[in-house]
């Protein structure tokens, strides 16, 4: 009889408190056998982690020349020029924006001037489970923050159908807003619609030897949800089935609900990593790259064998799901949705 | 025994019995296994696609019952056993199944030219075709012709028995030639998953470094028998157990290859108390050099106290 291994009790999850730091010490207990990440070593474009170009916090006065901030490590007081580009919704200028306003902060590096401003802003990323009228409930899957509530606004309504042409139930989406209480208000889609329903993945293609040490596709990101704000880090598609919340068991009572982790590999194949592993993620749009950890699951990031043309097509299929302050750090657009990337396992 | 056209076309009828059955049986365990592996009936594709998503899954399950039951049925009343009406029974619910399937496939290209017929689990990819049709129809004319076959019966002289062989090889020559799922066999037969995509259980994986000369080299100073941690990085599974050497704290950590038979296993050392004072000051790949001896005299955390 097959003895269920006892050394651990549910998922892999970076938040977890009880073991704290467990996932910090596996790149380094890894060394201990392979030695230092030999990818790992940050090239001429790679930004130094400690470099931040982001900041994000809650707008606590705006005038025509500065923003002031609550972050969590204090307030910050930032300097918008000109060039200074804002978006809520739509593009504002900065001074638009509102006292109390969620705000991820592009910064030009080394100083305090403010290069891109993206308040409230906030993205849904699942299957829709139920349509009416303009308002969706998209489940966003297990491992992220399951229902969630979307209003297309009327204005915006043409444009993301344009991008989602079947907004029926059983169907992926992907939109852009600004995050209002309970619900998105969604005004522009991330990216276009796949066109199979969530249910009917394309098969994985066959690969044999091993597989290509980088990856191209598409980089997405994700909202915090519980993770903190500034978390620089990424939710991979390809986690370790046997260690890592292989299956949620969603799915069984409900039709449109799909357990991501039981839809496929999804059209790239990945190998197979952990919570704490290193991978390098590269913009291909910017050049920009950066070797960051895996924080989270990002199996529902399988079901999209979409592309990005943020910059040039990309091949299908999304290879990270990233934090927003990682996405922002590599020189992404929230509001694009997507870059070109390339990732590479650092190891 | 004179063998004429009208006695090899009996003999014939009389294999279909259980070459269906076996088909039946076979569809049924490949749409098992399909259902095992992702876990979920509902990725159950073919006809069951045309179906409201609600009614997908009981579809499917029904469909799989058939298939056993029908099997199992054909089986059973195959030989003196069930013969006449249970085997007449059977074997006119197998035409109805087979002329249902070849009505749903058609429907099927028409509506979603791009879904497979799903016939054998996910070999069953290929978008419905016309082979596919063919080979169903095919089924569906083998089934009317059990329609009153005589019970299966041990052919007499070599001669027959010959005949029987070389109908089946015929038969089966052509099925194999209207099935795709065929040419994804052979793919598959070939092919060789990366180990970075391999799919192998923790327990196996802690099986294969128990029975691993490292394990027994080091398993003495473990203080543990079960790991603190595992986890996985491509090709390698991790697992760290806490472990005393020479009055101190390390954990050992054993790197096992994600291969099902007598993987590689590595072995590390880390000091978990020199680590929060500084930083090793010699490469650690040094450190995996010069472990496979455990003697405290030649291990590098010592060197860096």
């Amino acid at each position: 009889m097959r003895r269920r291994p006892r050394f651990r009790d549910g998922c892999d999850n970076v938040l977890e408190s009880a073991t704290p730091g467990r996932f910090i010490r596996r790149s380094l207990l890894r060394e201990t056998v392979f030695g230092p990440h030999g990818n790992a070593q940050l090239g001429p474009l790679d930004r130094h982690p400690v470099a931040r170009t982001s900041i994000t916090g809650t707008v606590v006065d705006v005038s025509p020349h500065i923003i002031d901030l609550r972050t969590a490590a204090g307030d910050k007081r930032l300097i918008l020029s000109p060039r200074t580009v804002a978006w809520r919704g739509s593009a504002v200028l900065p001074a638009r924006l509102r006292t109390g306003d969620v705000v991820i902060v592009r910064h030009l590096p080394g100083r305090n001037v403010a290069e891109h401003i993206w308040a409230q802003i906030g993205r849904v990323t699942g299957t829709i489970i139920e349509i009416d009228g303009s308002e969706l409930l998209v489940d966003e899957g297990p491992t992220r923050r399951g229902r969630q509530i979307v209003r297309i606004e009327a204005g915006s309504f043409r444009q993301i159908q344009m991008r989602f042409p079947r907004l029926e139930a059983g169907f992926l989406i992907d939109v852009i807003g600004t995050r209002q209480e309970g619900y998105l208000r969604a005004f522009k889609p991330a990216t276009a619609q796949p066109p199979y329903r969530a249910d009917q993945l394309p098969p994985a293609p066959l690969i044999s030897g091993h597989l290509p040490e980088a990856a191209g596709g598409t980089a997405v990101w994700h909202e915090p949800g519980e993770e903190t704000p500034d978390l620089l880090g990424l939710a991979y598609p390809a986690l370790d089935p046997e260690t890592n919340c292989g299956h949620a068991g969603a799915g069984k009572d409900e039709p449109y609900v799909i357990d991501p982790h039981a839809a496929g590999p999804g059209c790239v194949r990945l190998p197979y990593l952990s919570i704490g592993s290193a991978v390098q993620i590269r913009n291909e749009c910017t050049e920009l790259s950066a070797t960051l950890p895996v924080t989270s699951c990002g199996a529902a990031a399988r079901l999209f064998c979409d592309r990005c043309v943020a910059c040039d097509t990309s091949p299908r299929g999304r290879v990270a799901d990233l934090t927003m302050t990682a996405f922002v750090e590599l020189g992404g657009n929230l509001e694009d949705g997507c870059f070109n990337a390339t990732l590479r396992t650092a190891g | 025994m004179n063998l004429t056209a009208i006695g090899v076309l009996g003999m014939a009828r009389e294999v279909q019995v259980p070459l269906l059955a076996a088909l039946l049986l076979g569809g049924c365990a490949a749409k098992l296994r399909r259902t095992i592996r992702t876990r979920s009936i509902a990725r159950e594709m073919g006809p069951t696609a045309l179906f409201p998503v609600r009614l997908r899954r009981p579809v499917a399950i029904v469909v799989c019952i058939s298939e056993l039951a029908l099997g199992v049925g054909l089986l059973v009343t195959a030989g003196q056993f069930g013969a006449g009406a249970p085997a007449l029974a059977v074997r006119s619910l197998t035409v109805v199944l087979f002329c249902t399937a070849v009505g749903a496939l058609h429907v099927l290209r028409t509506r979603r030219p791009a879904a497979g017929c799903g016939c054998f689990g996910d070999l069953s990819d290929t978008p419905v075709n016309w082979r596919t049709l063919t080979r169903t129809a095919l089924f569906c004319g083998a089934a009317v012709a059990t329609l009153g076959a005589p019970a299966l019966h041990k052919p007499a002289p070599a001669a027959a028995a010959m005949v029987v062989l070389g109908v089946l090889v015929v038969e089966v020559s052509v099925l194999v030639a209207l099935s795709p799922e065929f040419a994804e066999v052979m793919i598959r037969l070939g092919y060789d998953e990366p180990c970075e995509v391999r799919r192998l259980p923790v327990a196996r994986s802690l099986t294969a470094l128990r029975a691993s000369s490292q394990w027994r080299q080091y398993h003495r100073y473990l203080i543990a028998k079960e790991p603190t941690d595992v986890w996985r990085e491509g090709c390698w599974r991790f697992a760290v157990f806490p472990g005393v050497l020479t009055g101190r704290r390390v954990e050992v950590v054993f790197a096992v290859y994600l291969k099902p038979r007598r993987p590689q296993v590595r072995v590390g050392l880390y000091d978990s108390s020199a680590a929060s004072r500084t930083l090793p000051a010699i490469p650690r790949q040094r450190q995996a050099e010069l472990l496979p001896a455990p003697d405290p005299k030649i291990l590098p955390f010592s060197r860096r106290l």
